[in-house]
């Protein structure tokens, strides 16, 4: 099957401004403190601390920023990453595949050359088994060991003479039976 | 064959700046943006009449010299960020070429195995080949053999 198991890759996708570290660099001193409510203290007062959050929230801003284009970038590459360990798993697979297939089909050559050859000697023997029987009728007959009427039921006309190929009939069974022993 | 250290990565790792770099770049702001001497310098004593020393002056100069030291501060943070943000493009940078490398690695061992096992199945073929001839050629043999012997020579040879 398919490796479907799930990928990891090398790249990480976390912006670097994940952290806590990331609010404490964002974060500004207020250059002047002031307890008072009046005056010019607290007029200076609030001119630091608007100061102050502006920079804080331009540091903010600024980590956001960057933390978005970080991350896209980091996710396009994570992605090639996991596509090419994909593509990298799919040709591993089709490369086993291709060696079942090739497995297989050097069985299947096998098999098939061992049943023709089965078939061939199967064959073979029994066009021996005739020719024996032939020439051995062939040679009770040529050579008179047989005679018509005789106790094997076979007529010598039907099996011709001299040592050409039997091609009549089997007159009997007995014939059969009677051969039996020499044909082995 | 590969060698067995050839999958060894050629990065050394993320090429970072030293912390130094930009910390002391942001201490150095920092420092400078908590100068107390900057109110004094922001302070005008030079003035006669009702300008010398009144509340006022002494009013513009402390905002002139928060307004310096907040840059100062604004500096050190954009400066500490600034490294922030070289080692972490450095880290993925890393981090990518790392994958990149071993995704070749990948690919050579995918060649290699390819090319071993072109050769493992022609081999086998030429195995299955081989021993299917081996078969053919003993099967005619043998009915070469059952042919001699079924003939009429071969019997009257196996009757002696």
């Amino acid at each position: 099957m398919m490796p479907n198991s799930p990928l990891t890759s090398l790249v990480s996708t976390n912006s670097p401004y994940a952290g806590s570290a990331a609010r404490k660099a964002a974060q500004m001193p207020q250059t002047y403190r002031s307890g008072a409510t009046t005056g010019g203290s607290a007029s200076r007062d609030a001119m630091a601390r608007g100061m102050a959050d502006a920079g804080r929230n331009q540091n903010l801003q600024q980590q956001s920023e960057f933390g978005q284009a970080f991350q896209q970038k980091a996710e396009q590459a994570r992605s090639e990453d996991i596509y090419n360990q994909r593509n990298n798993q799919l040709q591993q697979y089709g490369l086993s595949k291709d060696k079942e297939t090739a497995q297989r089909q050097q069985d299947l050559q096998a098999q098939q050359a061992q049943m023709d050859v089965a078939a061939y000697m199967d064959r073979a023997k029994k066009d021996a088994r005739m020719r024996k029987t032939e020439g051995i009728m062939n040679m009770i007959v040529g050579g008179g060991l047989l005679n018509a009427n005789a106790s094997l039921g076979l007529a010598k006309s039907a099996f011709g003479s001299g040592f050409g190929r039997m091609s009549g009939g089997i007159g009997g069974g007995g014939a059969a039976a009677g051969l039996g022993g020499l044909l082995d | 064959m590969f060698a067995p250290d050839s999958y060894t990565s050629t990065y050394s790792g993320p090429i970072v700046a030293s912390g130094d770099t930009y910390r002391r770049a942001a201490n150095d702001a920092q420092a400078q943006g908590a100068l107390a001497g900057n109110r004094r310098a922001f302070l005008q004593t030079g003035n006669r009449g009702i300008r010398a020393g009144s509340k006022m002056t002494n009013y513009l100069a402390g905002l002139q010299s928060d307004a310096a030291a907040g840059q100062g501060f604004l500096s050190a943070a954009q400066a500490q960020m600034g490294g922030i943000e070289n080692n972490a493009e450095s880290g993925l940078r890393y981090q990518t070429n790392m994958a990149g490398e071993q995704q070749r690695i990948r690919d050579l061992l995918l060649n290699r195995d390819t090319t071993n096992q072109q050769f493992d199945i022609a081999q086998a073929g030429d195995v299955v080949a081989t021993n299917n001839a081996a078969l053919q050629r003993k099967a005619q043999n043998d009915a070469s053999n059952l042919n001699r012997r079924s003939s009429i020579p071969g019997l009257l040879g196996g009757l002696l």
